[in-house]
Formats: structure tokens, sequence, C-alpha cells
């Protein structure tokens, strides 16, 4: 890793604004094509390894491994919007909101932690690419701005990243899904095997596949370079993973940056603004705060990546006013924090499968299954009350067994044992592009390092509202026909951001005047500035969309580096 | 609240029935007050020293000693104590103080602390056996206190560790296995 100080003119070849998925990915990109990058985070330092929870057992940790109410209303009331989110073994990981203050016109859960590694430490790490099927839907339903890209342009690019990532998966032949470069599965066990077979049966066109994930079910260290290792099944990625064993910029990226020598990273720097150069029509740089001594530094560079969130990303673009600029770095069609999309969900079946009492499993796999989409993507499939779609993750498991009518001894001597199965699966829906979404900066409030306030002015609409029916619908259909008994559903609705894919709000597009960047995640107005994650998406898909931004990231990447050495760049 | 309800609330506030994660996507929008409990006993957070020695007492003719400890060996009664007063909301703790009440002036009719075991056994046990427009106050705290005991129970290091199949770094994945060769016991965590 570089030293800061060693650079007394702070001048490099190419700045990369944050280290998660996107950022850490176009750091390493950078780096092995010999561009000195810097590389600036926010938060503090996380190095691989340093996961304090990695090990501990639920009676290790106080309160069961909860929160307690105390802590989280105090630091977390936002954060814990989601009743799943903050627990003591990832709190680690999550950000404070008392030290992050945002606004909200409309609820907007905005799920953060700021530190090196980003969220690439607590993903999901669902990878699922996307079709034609999403890159054309705006165009053919006249939503939005059309893509300037389809998926020939990034299925080679899905090829490069998975092949570095790792992504265990089963190749089923879907066109809304398609295969990608994948390890072998985590398998669905006998309960979820059982409920694909009965669901193909009665519905064809749904298909219960392993989750594809990016934990290494096979570990090959000629293409998994960093610090990775063999998934050990676990399922406790979210503290940070000591074997490696799932993609994060800790155990991957960064790693392999930090080798080439090229990389100078940056934790506790707080990007203020990109700096605008009227006579080169450039960004010559970004101004930065020290979050620690307060001290402003400029950094400049040829090229600039925006990889600190769709959110931070936008936030920093809209507060980069200049002359030329007046409304933020690259506004001139006025999308800029406008277009914010997300999943919603809050919404699935749950029910007890009888059956396989003697059948059980080994190990904790990092995923259950996934059911892709399977309306509005043929004519066959074509819904009159929505448009788009949904897609579901779930899992068959044994619970805890209590049974009634025992007590003492009796009791006693059917706790050990397992109880029977259960199946829960969650729905998460597609969000239509819509401009009235937005995130703004409140420029007459500052938080503590004197930025404006973010403030979201978001919500759900008709569309979501009509796909969720079916959503739900469909999830019990599913189960009746597993031959689940006890079946329930709920449908509670969740608020824009709460799934964390937050999205959209520096959208790809054909025209400059209708959308912030190119088919190159280059800005139209500032040549020189590349918009990599979240903000960049002109649609939300149903699946999850970090493995498209590391698409997206590398492709751009490759794209500035032929630029720059064509002289155009 | 129905009784699956029950189960579903008792698995959301243990994490234990289904997996953690999704049954707390089905909880979110839940609000959150703090309510600051007075201690009545030195090393109690929550219940009273009265209530708590009920508790304790119940929750060893659940789960008494046999070649396994008690429930109260392995301090179940004091996790929940501890739960109460550090996580469950408020809305919920009156919910269960209210009916924990009405099960103390059930067992107080029957004299339930002068009975023998197994009286005691057959007792708790009547309450299970409610007909679904029997079941009152009493019969909700009782199966609460039952389900929160077998969680907590089964969560303490002494029992996964020793009375299930206790396997912290699995390695590779097996999706189907015999029960039988897992000696019938569940999997700790």
């Amino acid at each position: 890793m570089g030293d800061i100080t060693m650079n007394k003119n702070n001048e490099f070849d190419a700045i990369v604004i944050g280290s998660g998925i996107s950022g850490g990915y176009a750091a390493m990109e950078l780096c092995t094509k010999g561009y000195k990058t810097l590389v600036l985070e926010r938060g503090p330092m996380v190095q691989h390894g340093d996961y304090p929870t990695a090990h501990l057992d639920t009676w290790d940790m106080p309160n069961q491994g909860k929160v307690s109410k105390q802590e989280i209303s105090k630091h977390y009331p936002k954060q814990s919007r989601l009743a799943w989110w903050v627990n003591e073994d990832n709190k680690p990981f999550i950000n404070k909101d008392d030290e992050y203050p945002y606004n909200e016109d409309e609820r907007f859960d905005w799920i953060r932690g700021h530190h090196v590694g980003g969220r690439s430490l607590m993903w999901g790490r669902h990878c699922y690419r996307w079709s034609d099927i999403d890159f054309t839907a705006n165009s053919e339903e006249g939503v939005a701005v059309d893509w300037p890209i389809r998926y020939a342009d990034i299925e080679p690019w899905y090829d490069y990243v998975e092949t570095f990532v790792g992504v265990a998966g089963q190749a089923e032949g879907l066109k809304q899904v398609p295969d990608g470069v994948f390890l072998k599965p985590f398998p669905l066990n006998c309960a979820e095997q059982k409920m694909r077979e009965a669901v193909a049966e009665k519905y064809p066109d749904r298909v219960v596949t392993p989750g594809r994930v990016a934990n290494l079910s096979e570990y090959n260290p000629e293409i998994h370079k960093g610090a990775r290792g063999q998934c050990q099944s676990r399922s406790r990625c979210w503290r940070g993973c000591p074997f490696g064993a799932y993609f994060s910029s800790q155990s991957a990226t960064l790693p392999v940056a930090t080798e080439t020598g090229n990389m100078t990273l940056r934790p506790d720097s707080i990007v203020m603004e990109i700096l605008y150069d009227v006579a080169s029509g450039k960004a010559s740089g970004v101004r930065v705060k020290d979050a620690n001594t307060g001290d402003v530094i400029d950094y400049s560079a040829r090229i600039i990546f925006c990889n600190a969130s769709t959110v931070g990303t936008t936030a920093i673009l809209l507060n980069s006013r200049s002359e030329t600029f007046p409304n933020g770095l690259g506004n001139t069609s006025g999308e800029l924090g406008h277009n914010i999309m997300d999943h919603h969900y809050g919404m699935g079946a749950y029910g007890q499968l009888p059956g396989h009492e003697d059948d059980y499993y080994q190990g904790r796999k990092p995923v259950g299954f996934y059911i892709p989409r399977f309306t509005n993507i043929d004519e066959k499939s074509k819904r009159t009350d929505y448009k788009r779609g949904f897609g579901y993750q779930g899992e068959a498991m044994r619970g805890k067994n209590t049974p009634d009518g025992k007590i003492g001894a009796d009791l006693k001597g059917e706790i050990f044992k397992p109880g029977g199965y259960h199946v829960s699966m969650t729905c998460f829906g597609e969000m239509l592009p819509h401009h009235d979404n937005r995130m703004y900066l409140n420029f007459e409030e500052r938080d503590q390092h004197g930025l404006p306030i973010i403030t979201f002015d978001a919500k759900l609409r008709e569309n979501e509202m009509a796909l969720r029916e079916d959503g739900v619908k469909s999830a019990v259909e599913m189960l009746e026909a597993a031959g689940c008994t006890n079946i329930g559903s709920y449908n509670s609705l969740t608020a824009p951001g709460a799934c964390i894919h937050e999205m959209g709000t520096a959208r790809m597009g054909r025209d400059p005047q209708t959308s912030v960047l190119n088919k190159w995640n280059q800005m139209h107005d500032v040549p020189n500035v590349f918009v990599t994650d979240g903000a960049c998406m002109t649609s939300s898909g149903t699946q999850n969309p970090s493995i498209t931004y590391m698409a997206l990231t590398a492709r751009a990447v490759d794209y500035a580096h032929k630029q720059i050495q064509a002289g155009k760049l | 609240m129905n009784r699956r309800e029950i189960l579903k609330y008792t698995a959301m506030l243990t994490g234990t029935a289904i997996f953690a994660p999704l049954t707390g996507m089905m909880l979110s929008g839940c609000s959150q007050q703090v309510k600051e409990t007075p201690a009545a006993h030195s090393s109690l957070v929550f219940f009273s020293s009265e209530d708590f020695t009920l508790i304790t007492h119940i929750m060893d003719v659940i789960l008494p000693k046999t070649d396994s400890p008690s429930a109260s060996e392995v301090k179940v009664n004091y996790i929940l104590d501890n739960m109460f007063s550090q996580v469950y909301k408020s809305d919920y703790q009156q919910k269960f103080m209210s009916n924990f009440k009405q099960l103390q002036s059930f067992l107080d009719s029957k004299n339930f602390a002068s009975l023998d075991r197994k009286e005691q056994e057959t007792l708790l046990l009547s309450l299970e056996a409610l007909t679904e427009n029997q079941r009152n106050e009493a019969y909700w705290a009782y199966v609460d206190l039952k389900q929160q005991t077998v969680a907590f129970y089964l969560s303490t290091e002494e029992i996964a560790e020793n009375h299930l199949n206790y396997l912290p770094i699995p390695g590779e994945y097996k999706p189907c296995v015999s029960l039988e060769d897992l000696g019938g016991k569940a999997w700790a965590i």
C-alpha cells in the first residue's frame, strides 16, 4: 500500500471514491492496469480478519445476540427499522444514526456501514445476471428512459467478474436470469428439493433453484486471488469471514490492488466535492476533509471513479457546485438525485412441510433457495394488473421441537431432537423509476462536517402495490403445491431503502438531456468522471444488483483505459 | 392472538424456529419504546423476587433436572429476566405481565407450590389441554413461558455443547444426511 506522505503533490493517475463492492473493484482494475490510484474511504480502516464477532456463539454475546433497547434507541433508531438488521454480531459494521444524520420528507430507510469495505462486508451475496428482459423494459413500456446497453454489452463482463468473485450456483437455462460462470451450488436440502419438484409439477415456469451466491464452494487460489478460502458453511458471513470465503473488498479486491504497489488507501477521508476545471472541461480532482483532524486537502487525478454508494456518490455530485454546474456536477439534465429506486419486500409466506423426519442436513449453508421472476417475461406470462415482476429468496429448515402436551422428563426427551421442516420465502419486487422519487441536499442544514443534509422524498407507488398482491398470492400457491400445512402469509409494506438496494440517482441513458451517464458509465458532461455504483442504474430489475455494479465497473475501467491509451482522455 | 401467532411471535423473539433474518422481515414496522423498570432484587433487572420465584419454579417443572441440567441450573430464569429488561418492548412486557398475573392467580388457587412434582406437571398440562375457545390469559402466559424456556435452554453453552450436535466449523455442506447417524439430535447452531 502506498504511503500518502510520499506523494507531496497529491497527484494520482486515478481517484476512486469509496472502497465498497464497486469501489474495491474499480481500485483493483485500475491498479492492475498500472494506474497510481488513490482510494478514499470516509469511514475507518477495517483490515481483513478484523472481525470481532466472527467466532462468537449466542451464549458469548449479551442478550442472546440482540442489541439492547437502550442502545438501539440511542444509536440505531433508523438502522433498526429493519427489525432483522441490527444485531450484536454485525453491529460493528453498522453506522450509528446519531453520527450520520439524514432527513426524510417521506420515510426512507438508509441502511449503511461506513468503513473500509463498506457494505461488501455485510452484503447478502446473491448474484443474478440481468437479461434483456430488464434492459429493454423501460423502452418497451415507455417508462423513464431506455438503457443505453443490452445484455450483449455486459455479458462478457459478467463472465469476467463472476470468475474472480466466485459464484456458487446452478445452471437452469432461464432467459430472465441467464446462467453465469458458476462454482458448484450449495445444494437444496431434502425438503427444498421436494419443494422444487412439487412446484415444477404444478407451475412449470416457477423454478426453485439454489441461491446464486458469492461464497467459495470451491476454492481455486489461481483464480480466487487475495485473501480467499474455502467456505466452511458457518453462515456467519455478515460478521466478516476470517476464512475469506465470501467476496468482499477486504478478502478479494483490496489485497489484489495492494499487491500491485499502485494503491494508496486513505480511510477517514470524507470527500466534500469533486473540483471542476473550466479550462479543460474536466474534473481536476477532489476536496477531502480528514474525519479525525478536520484538515481539508485537495487531490488531483486524471480520472475519477465515483463508488461512494448510490446516495453517497449522488450527494458528492450534488455538492460539487460551480459556475458551469450550479446544480451539481454533470447535472445539466436535472436528473441527478431523481429516479431513486430500491427493491421492496416485507411480503411472503411460510408454512410447515410434513415428512422427511429422518432427513437432516449438516452445516449451515450461506444461502437458501431462489425463485426467479416468472411474470411478464413473455407473452404467456403477461400481466394486465402490473408491470415487471418479483422473485423470492427462501429456505427450508428444521426448527426447534417443543411439542404440545408434554412436560418435565417427557418434554426433555423431545427437545434435543430437531423439529419438523419449516419453509419460509420472502418476495422481492421491482420498483419502477419515477422522476418524483428523489434525494436532494438541504443546504440550510449541515452535519458535523459542514456538509448539507441528505434528504429523501420517495415512495412506493401503484405498480409496486399491485405487484405485491400477486407476489404474496403466488408464494402461498407454491407452498400449497409443495404440500405445506399451517401456511401463513404477510404483506407489510417496506419503505424505500429497506431492501438496501438503493439505486438510480445518476442514471445511464442515451440522451444527455435526460440522463447523467452514457453507456460507459461516463458523465455526459464531464468525460473524466465515471459513476459505477448503484447510482448508474436506469431501472431496478428484480435481481440483487451488486454483481451488475461490479461488471459495469470492470467494463468502465477497461473503456477508460482504452480511451487514455488512445489519447482521448 | 391465536396459537399460531404466539408461536410465531415467540420464534421471532428467540430467533429460533425459522431463519432469524427472514422472521425479522415479518416484524418490520414494529415500533420500539424504552421503559426502565426498577430492580426489585439486586441481581434481578425486571421481575420482582416473588414473580421470579414462581417463574423459576414453573421453568423447572417444564425442564427438571434429569441426566441433563434443569432450566434454572443453566440460568434460563436469569436469561428471561435480562431479555425482558434489555430487549423486549414495553407493549410486550405489559401484555406478558398481565397474562402472568392471571397465571399466578390460577396457580395460587390450585395451591401449586404445595403440590408434588407430578401434580404440578398435571396442573400445567391441564392448561395446555384447553381447547381453542377456553384459552385464557393464564394459558397464554404458560405457553409463552414454555416456548421461551425451551428456546433459551437450548441456547446455553452447557446444553448446546453437551446435549446437542455442536459443530462450529462444519466445513462442507451436506444437504441430506441421516438424523439417526447424528444420534437423533438437533444442531446446536
